[in-house]
């Protein structure tokens, strides 16, 4: 079965018939479906280079694997991927183009030659000043070496660069001197307070990333850190130069900051912030891996990209975990979607997973300015697996809620000879074994409840010991954890989240959910600060908690 | 005796020289392949002049490796740490040679702890001995030959009168021996570096505290030496101890203190104030012009680990070049011996001039560095020197020079701790 788009297919009588193949798959357990059929593994799971996706445990048939398909078909997903991979404006509420994919091309590239040389000319200049740190020749203003970087960003800024830092915190790069990497978000000064006791500022080296230049969160930690070198090193514009760099799409705004030009690196409109660690916003991840494997990463979201532009849909895995979510949502009437690694090392994965599905996908306004008729996102959520075994999974098993599961994992780990487990790698191998039978027997449990369970222990098991099952869920196995295979599974789910926006006709790439709330924190700052006593034209319960945090601050 | 002397170290050197001026025969089998070329040559010329006299003689023969007689009364294996995997090449060949057991093995390379008990399990029915390399570049033959006591280590009694018989000539009462196991020497050797090592850091430390609290460290230097429980060796503050030797000894010492468990960052601290204070110079540019050196053009005086020898090992030279060619630099360079060295090491680059003359390396810099004491930059042309430079800026690694007499003939002078 190919995927040609059928002029004759239309939205609504496609979803009426996957509605339709819903009530006759009611009736039936994932159990009985995997009885059924003995060849529903193979029949269901696609090998990709190094990576491998399973969806046989969700509960799909036949028919309702072709009405998604139709469905995509539908709503013109081909020809919506082609104007993704273009420079067409489909961020309409922004008239901007979405192209993080460009970030990614070989710098030989001949359909977009231009592109790529934009693109590469910018890489090249963080990838001299990564040698630079990595040689132990970048200075602070005493000469001193920087040893450690700071990386003041938040939302796309700080979340991409931190998940990848932590989950490839295997393959950090030796470098001439010891370089520690730090992230620094939140807007109340937290992180930098605990940070800031423990660096020299002499040694110290802040990377201001904002795609605007504007965002307050990063503002005010960077001037917080600004005063700290000022006091430290005294106030001279050429003390700004050896600490700090900016990247942004401004670079007026960071040359007013002060951030000399050689350390502005640059950005474009047509990248959104959550698609952004393949940029120069990547540059903490560049620091941590080496350029090397920051290639890596690129390559591995490249392939992607190639994979989802010309697989047909039904080998397609971005399409496939698009069409599984959405079937999930809008017709098996789940609402939340647990994102469950089991490899300590993507602790941050679920975080980076809700800012760029949430903030992508959490939209009610459809393209053609009228409200959806489906429902869009679900809640994601999720956590390291093994340690949401003795937190949330009870609730997945055995509540009232329905949730479906992304586990993912590698094959190998405690592979190459890392001089951090060297010592004790047959002791970690086996950690790793078991943390792997663990997310096969959660699967497992999740899809054939009791069935799982030894049948001759069944009869005798009182009903709260038993489980009902059923619970559909992915499983992504990657050869290992590497730049290359976590530059796969990024650039997988937000090819997803572009399926998906697809099926319900939003806009992914906009995110007017998070302007307003800034506005209004604008508007109440002077009165918190004392400028402003009118509190006339506030709501009632606004009007009675400031008055307890003036009371406070003024006692 | 008739003794074989293996190694082209300066200590192999010295002790061929010194065996074969006792009336010993002594074959020096300084060339480990038929491939490999001529005799090390040592710029030591005392010692020299001795190699030449007694090879004329004929108490003194060289050879390589594979026309090597075995039969000896006496092994003395001299290697660098570098040459480890060589030694035991040899060592093996000699196992599968045909002579006579026992003969006196002298493992005088330091290849860190037990380093002469893995010889002895190639060579396991030979007498063992191993005894400590001492001799400092610049002044070889005397610091062999005046010690005080001669550390020697050696696991039994009944070969001491073997190792005296050798060196009698040399040291013919019995109190000049120091007798102890071999693993305890071996640990005294790494100790005596690390002493020294340590004086220079905490000099080193020092200074940057003198600087900061507007203190002259030459002053203090003396005032310290003066005190006779001190004495005034390894007491220089300056750009950082350097040579082959004793950086490899504090490494290995350092290894084996964190080896062995024990909670030490004492050794660790002591490398890194010496890593540091390497870059020294360079961060004082750096802070006289404001981080702004791209295009300078910066003369350096120096570049020999210390004075009296072209090595360049561990030489604060490299922190040097490496940082100042990083910001885009010109370097410079002079040095009477070392010049070949550093020709050998970087090749020909565009950012690197070298200088044969001293005076020609300063013509058009923004500053002078000056890393190594020879004793030819003791007293420069200043006249010649404030002409010849774009700038006039010394920076005196060393504390060579007078401060106050410099600044009056029209520099600015930076040195280190004053």
């Amino acid at each position: 079965m190919l995927s040609h788009f059928n002029p004759n297919l239309d939205t609504g009588t496609v979803c009426q018939k996957l509605a339709s193949n819903k009530e006759q798959l009611q009736s039936e357990h994932l159990r009985e479906l995997f009885a059924a059929d003995p060849e529903r593994f193979n029949r269901y799971s696609i090998q990709f280079e190094q990576l491998l996706f399973d969806y046989s445990k969700h509960r799909i048939n036949k028919n309702v694997l072709q009405g998604l398909i139709e469905w995509a078909d539908a709503q013109n997903l081909r020809s919506w991927i082609g104007s993704l991979f273009s420079n067409q404006e489909i961020n309409y509420t922004e008239q901007r183009a979405a192209m993080h994919w460009a970030l990614r091309l070989p710098e030989q590239d001949q359909q977009h030659a231009d592109l790529a040389a934009d693109v590469h000319a910018q890489l090249e200049r963080m990838y001299a000043l990564v040698e630079q740190i990595h040689a132990g020749q970048r200075r602070g203003a005493t000469g001193e070496v920087i040893q450690d970087v700071v990386n003041i960003g938040v939302g796309g800024s700080d979340l991409g660069p931190l998940m990848v830092t932590h989950a490839l915190s295997d393959f950090k790069y030796q470098s001439a001197q010891p370089l520690n990497v730090h992230f620094v978000s939140t807007m109340d000064g937290s992180q930098l307070s605990e940070l800031l006791h423990q660096l020299r500022p002499e040694t110290t080296l802040f990377i201001i990333s904002s795609k605007s230049f504007g965002t307050i969160d990063t503002l005010t930690n960077a001037q917080t850190v600004r005063l700290w070198l000022e006091k430290a090193l005294g106030q001279h514009p050429y003390i700004l130069k050896h600490h700090f760099i900016g990247v942004s799409t401004k670079p007026e705004k960071m040359t007013a900051w002060g951030i000399a030009p050689e350390n502005q690196l640059l950005l474009w409109d047509w990248v959104g912030g959550r698609y952004s660690l393949w940029s120069c916003i990547g540059l903490p991840i560049a620091l941590s891996i080496g350029i090397e494997g920051f290639k890596q990463l690129l390559a591995g979201a490249y392939a992607v990209d190639q994979h989802f532009q010309y697989q047909p849909f039904e080998r397609n895995i971005p399409v496939l975990m698009g069409l599984l979510g959405a079937w999930n949502t809008n017709f098996l009437d789940i609402q939340t979607h647990a994102i469950l690694p089991y490899d300590g090392r993507l602790k941050y994965f679920a975080s980076y997973l809700q800012q760029l599905e949430m903030e992508s996908n959490g939209k009610s306004i459809q393209r053609n300015g009228e409200k959806v008729q489906l429902d869009t996102c679900p809640i994601i959520w999720g956590e390291v697996g093994p340690n949401a075994q003795h937190a949330f999974y009870q609730l997945l098993h055995q509540g009232t809620q329905s949730v479906s599961c992304d586990f993912i994992a590698p094959v190998e780990r405690y592979n190459s000879q890392q001089y951090t487990y060297a010592d004790s790698a047959e002791a970690l191998v086996e950690q790793h074994h078991l943390a792997l039978s663990n997310c096969l027997a959660q699967s497992r449990l999740l899809a054939f409840g009791n069935e799982a369970l030894d049948q001759t222990e069944l009869a005798s098991l009182p009903a709260y010991k038993q489980y009902e099952g059923n619970q559909p869920s992915s499983t992504l196995l990657l050869q290992e954890l590497n730049p290359y295979s976590l530059g796969m599974l990024i650039a997988l789910y937000e090819h997803k989240v572009f399926v998906q926006s697809v099926l319900w006709n939003i806009n992914p790439f906009d995110q007017w959910g998070v302007e307003k709330g800034k506005e209004i924190a604008n508007q109440l700052l002077p009165i918190l600060n004392g400028e402003q006593t009118d509190l006339d034209g506030l709501d009632g319960s606004t009007q009675g908690l400031i008055k307890i945090l003036l009371g406070k601050s003024n006692g | 005796m008739k003794v074989a002397v293996l190694g082209k170290t300066l200590f192999s050197g010295v002790m061929s020289a010194l065996l074969s001026e006792c009336g010993h025969q002594v074959v020096w089998c300084n060339s480990f392949g038929a491939d490999e070329s001529a005799l090390p040559y040592f710029q030591d010329e005392s010692l020299q002049l001795l190699l030449q006299k007694q090879e004329k003689s004929g108490f003194l023969n060289c050879c390589d490796f594979q026309h090597l007689d075995f039969n000896q009364d006496v092994f003395f294996f001299s290697f660098n740490a570098t040459e480890e995997q060589q030694a035991f090449q040899m060592l093996d060949t000699i196992r599968h040679a045909c002579f006579a057991h026992p003969k006196l093995m002298i493992n005088a390379s330091t290849f860190g702890l037990h380093g002469t008990q893995r010889f002895q399990q190639l060579l396991p029915n030979d007498d063992w001995i191993y005894l400590p390399d001492i001799i400092q570049e610049g002044n070889a033959l005397r610091s062999f030959t005046q010690a005080t006591q001669l550390i020697v280590g050696c696991d039994h009694v009944d070969i001491q009168p073997k190792i005296k018989e050798l060196l009698r000539p040399l040291f013919p009462r019995a109190q000049q021996y120091l007798f102890m196991p071999v693993l305890d020497a071996e640990f005294t050797k790494l100790s005596i570096s690390g002493m020294l090592a340590t004086r220079i850091s905490y000099m080193n430390d020092l200074a940057s505290v003198a600087e900061k609290l507007g203190i002259d460290i030459e002053q203090v230097r003396q005032g310290m030496a003066a005190d006779n429980r001190i004495g005034s060796a390894y007491l220089f503050p300056g750009v950082g101890f350097g040579g082959e030797n004793f950086s490899h000894d504090i490494r290995t010492l350092t290894h084996a203190v964190a080896d062995s468990g024990v909670k030490n960052q004492l050794l660790e601290q002591v490398w890194d104030i010496n890593e540091q204070q390497k870059e020294l110079l360079f961060r004082k540019l750096w802070n006289y012009f404001r981080g702004d050196l791209k295009g300078k053009v910066i003369a350096i005086w120096g570049a020999a680990f210390k004075e009296n020898t072209p090595s360049i090992q561990q030489s604060p030279v490299h922190a040097m070049l490496t940082a100042l060619w990083a910001q885009g630099v010109t370097v410079k360079l002079h040095d009477p011996q070392a010049i070949a060295n550093i020709e050998k090491v970087y090749g020909p680059r565009e950012d690197l001039i070298l200088c044969k003359d001293q005076y020609q390396a300063v013509e058009g810099a923004h500053a002078l560095c000056l890393i190594t004491a020879w004793k030819q930059y003791g007293s420069p042309d200043y006249p010649y020197l404030i002409k010849l430079m774009q700038h006039p800026l010394i920076l005196d690694g060393r504390n060579l020079y007078d401060p106050t007499y410099v600044k009056t003939r029209g520099f600015n002078y930076i040195g280190v701790g004053r």
